[in-house]
C-alpha cells in the first residue's frame, strides 16, 4: 500500500510538473526568446508625442493661414512650440486658443537659429546680437507666424535726424534699428520705441 | 491459507495496479490536452493583447510590413543651422535623459582653421543652439559647419556582432534596434559602434519602454515611421536638413536626394555600410 501510495504520489507530481513545464517554459521563452519581429512590433507600439501641424489648425486658424505663406512656412508648429500630440488629443476644442498653458517660445529659441556666429549656411537670416535693440522680446517687433517675419522692419533714420523733441528727453539717444531694415508704419516704430516717452 | 493470503493479495493488489495503470495513461493522456489548451490559452491571451497594442495607433490602416521598406536619412551640412531643435525633440519624443552626453542625436559643429586644424565643438548636443559667446572661434577660419549626428543604422552593424545575447538586431526595413528583455546592459555594443551612437541608461532612468539599466539608441523614431510619420528631429527641422524617407520608395525624399546630391558616409573604410548619408561633409569628418 505504502509503496502504491508512493508511486501515485510520484505520478501525481510528474502530472502536474509536466503541465507546469508546458505552461511555463513556452511563456519564458515567449517573452526572453530570440524573437527580433516581436520587439520591433513593440517599439512601433510606443505613442509618438510630437503629432502634425494640421492638427493645429482646427483651432489655430488665425496663427495657421499666415504661417503657411511666411518665410517661417518650412517651421512646424511644434518645432517652436513642443510636442503637441498629447495637448491636440485632449486639448477641448470649445476652449479659447491660448487658454491649455502651452507656454510661448522664449528669445533663446529665436537667437537658436538666428544668431548670428560660425557655421551658418550663407544667406541665412542672422542677427548680431550684441548690435541689436535688446529692450523687449523678439515677437514685440516680429511676428513669426507672418511674412514679416522674413525681414525686420526696417527704418534707417539715424539719431541726428530725428525730431528734436527726441533728442532732448532721450539722453542716451535711441539705439539705432539694425541695418537693413525696410519701410514701414509710425505703428510699428511706436511698438519698439514707445519706451523713451518721445515718441509719445 | 497463506497461498489464499497470496492470492487475495495478488488479488488485492491487481487491483490496483490494474487501476493504477489506467490512472498513468488517463492521467498522462488528460495531462496532453491540459498542457496543450492552457498553451493555447497563454498564446491566444498573448496574441490579443499584442494585437490590441499593434493595433492602437492606427485601426484602419494596412497592418505595417517592414519587408517592404528600407528606412534612410540623407543629412544636408550645407543647410543645417545648427539650432538643435532636433536634439530637443529627440529628447521629448524617445524619453532620453537630461544629461548632455547622452543623446540619440547630436550636433556638433566643425570649424576648420586656415592652418587646416579642426575644432568640433557641441554645447549641451546643441540642444539649444550655438551661443556666439560660448563659442571659441579662431581668428582666422577656412569654413565652419554643423554636423548632425545619429546612429548609422548600418546594413553590418558591429553593435549586433558583439552582443553576447543577441539583444541588438537589425530589422528588415533597415532600422537596429535594442531587445529590452534580453539586453544585459554590458556595454559592448557602446565600445564596438564606431560612431558613439549608443548610451547607456543611467541609474534614476530608462528608456521609453520604461527599462532601466539597458542600452538606448536612436530607432529612426520607429513608432513614427511605422505610421506613416517623419522621425521627431527630421519632422520638427525647420531648414530641412534632415531628408528621411524609403529607398525603396524611388520617388521619395531620400531617393530623389540620393540621386541628385553628392554624398558621403562616415568612416566608410570600416566597411559597416551606414544607412546615413551625408551630403556637403569634409573627408576630414571621420
Amino acid at each position: 500500500m505504502t509503496r502504491l501510495r508512493a508511486a501515485l504520489a510520484l505520478i501525481a507530481i510528474l502530472a502536474v510538473a509536466c503541465v507546469a513545464l508546458a505552461v511555463v517554459v513556452p511563456w519564458i521563452y515567449d517573452e526572453y526568446g530570440y524573437h527580433p519581429e516581436v520587439n520591433a512590433r513593440s517599439w512601433a507600439a510606443l505613442a509618438p508625442r510630437y503629432a502634425d501641424a494640421v492638427l493645429c489648425q482646427r483651432c489655430h486658424e488665425a496663427q495657421y493661414t499666415p504661417w503657411q505663406d511666411s518665410k517661417h512656412a518650412t517651421v512646424t508648429c511644434e518645432s517652436c512650440h513642443g510636442p503637441l500630440a498629447e495637448h491636440a488629443a485632449t486639448a477641448p476644442e470649445a476652449a479659447p486658443p491660448g487658454s491649455s498653458g502651452i507656454a510661448k517660445p522664449a528669445a533663446r529659441l529665436c537667437a537658436a537659429c538666428h544668431e548670428r556666429g560660425p557655421g551658418k549656411p550663407d544667406g541665412f537670416a542672422t542677427v548680431d546680437l550684441a548690435a541689436h535693440y535688446a529692450g523687449g522680446t523678439c515677437t514685440g517687433c516680429h511676428d513669426s507666424h507672418a511674412a514679416t517675419a522674413a525681414r525686420p522692419h526696417d527704418i534707417p533714420h539715424p539719431l541726428a535726424n530725428l525730431p528734436p523733441c527726441v533728442v532732448c528727453h532721450v539722453p542716451a539717444g535711441l539705439r539705432p534699428v539694425p541695418a537693413g531694415h525696410v519701410e514701414s508704419s509710425d505703428a510699428v516704430c511706436l511698438s519698439c520705441h514707445k519706451r523713451s516717452g518721445a515718441t509719445q | 491459507m497463506s497461498e489464499t493470503g497470496m492470492a487475495g493479495d495478488t488479488a488485492q493488489g491487481a487491483g490496483p495496479m490494474t487501476l493504477s495503470r489506467r490512472r498513468i495513461l488517463q492521467l498522462g493522456l488528460a495531462a496532453v490536452p491540459a498542457a496543450c489548451g492552457a498553451r493555447l490559452l497563454a498564446g491566444a491571451l498573448a496574441s490579443t493583447d499584442g494585437a490590441a497594442r499593434a493595433a492602437e495607433p492606427a485601426p484602419d490602416a494596412p497592418p505595417y510590413d517592414p519587408a517592404a521598406h528600407e528606412w534612410s536619412f540623407v543629412i544636408d551640412t550645407t543647410t543645417c543651422i545648427g539650432c538643435g531643435r532636433c536634439v530637443e525633440a529627440c529628447k521629448l519624443e524617445n524619453h532620453v535623459p537630461e544629461d548632455d552626453e547622452l543623446n540619440r542625436t547630436w550636433v556638433e559643429l566643425h570649424v576648420v582653421a586656415d592652418d587646416g586644424t579642426v575644432t568640433v565643438t557641441s554645447p549641451e548636443g546643441g540642444r539649444f543652439g550655438f551661443p556666439a559667446e560660448d563659442a571659441a572661434v579662431p581668428a582666422s577660419i577656412r569654413e565652419a559647419y554643423f554636423v548632425p549626428r545619429t546612429c548609422m543604422q548600418c546594413e553590418n552593424p558591429p553593435c549586433t556582432w558583439v552582443c553576447p545575447v543577441s539583444a541588438t538586431f537589425r530589422t528588415e526595413d533597415g532600422v537596429v534596434l535594442v531587445d529590452e528583455k534580453r539586453c544585459i546592459g554590458c556595454g559592448y555594443c557602446l565600445v564596438a559602434c564606431p560612431y558613439g551612437a549608443r548610451y547607456m541608461v543611467p541609474a534614476g532612468e530608462t528608456t521609453p519602454k520604461g527599462v532601466a539599466g539597458i542600452v538606448d539608441k536612436c530607432t529612426f523614431c520607429y513608432h513614427r515611421i511605422t505610421r506613416g510619420m517623419l522621425p521627431a528631429c527630421a519632422e520638427v527641422c525647420p531648414v530641412n536638413a534632415r531628408i528621411f524617407g524609403d529607398l525603396n520608395d524611388s520617388a521619395s525624399a531620400v531617393s530623389v536626394a540620393l540621386a541628385e546630391k553628392r554624398v558621403r558616409v562616415m568612416k566608410p573604410g570600416l566597411g559597416t555600410k551606414p544607412r546615413v548619408y551625408y551630403t556637403g561633409l569634409e573627408g576630414e569628418v571621420e
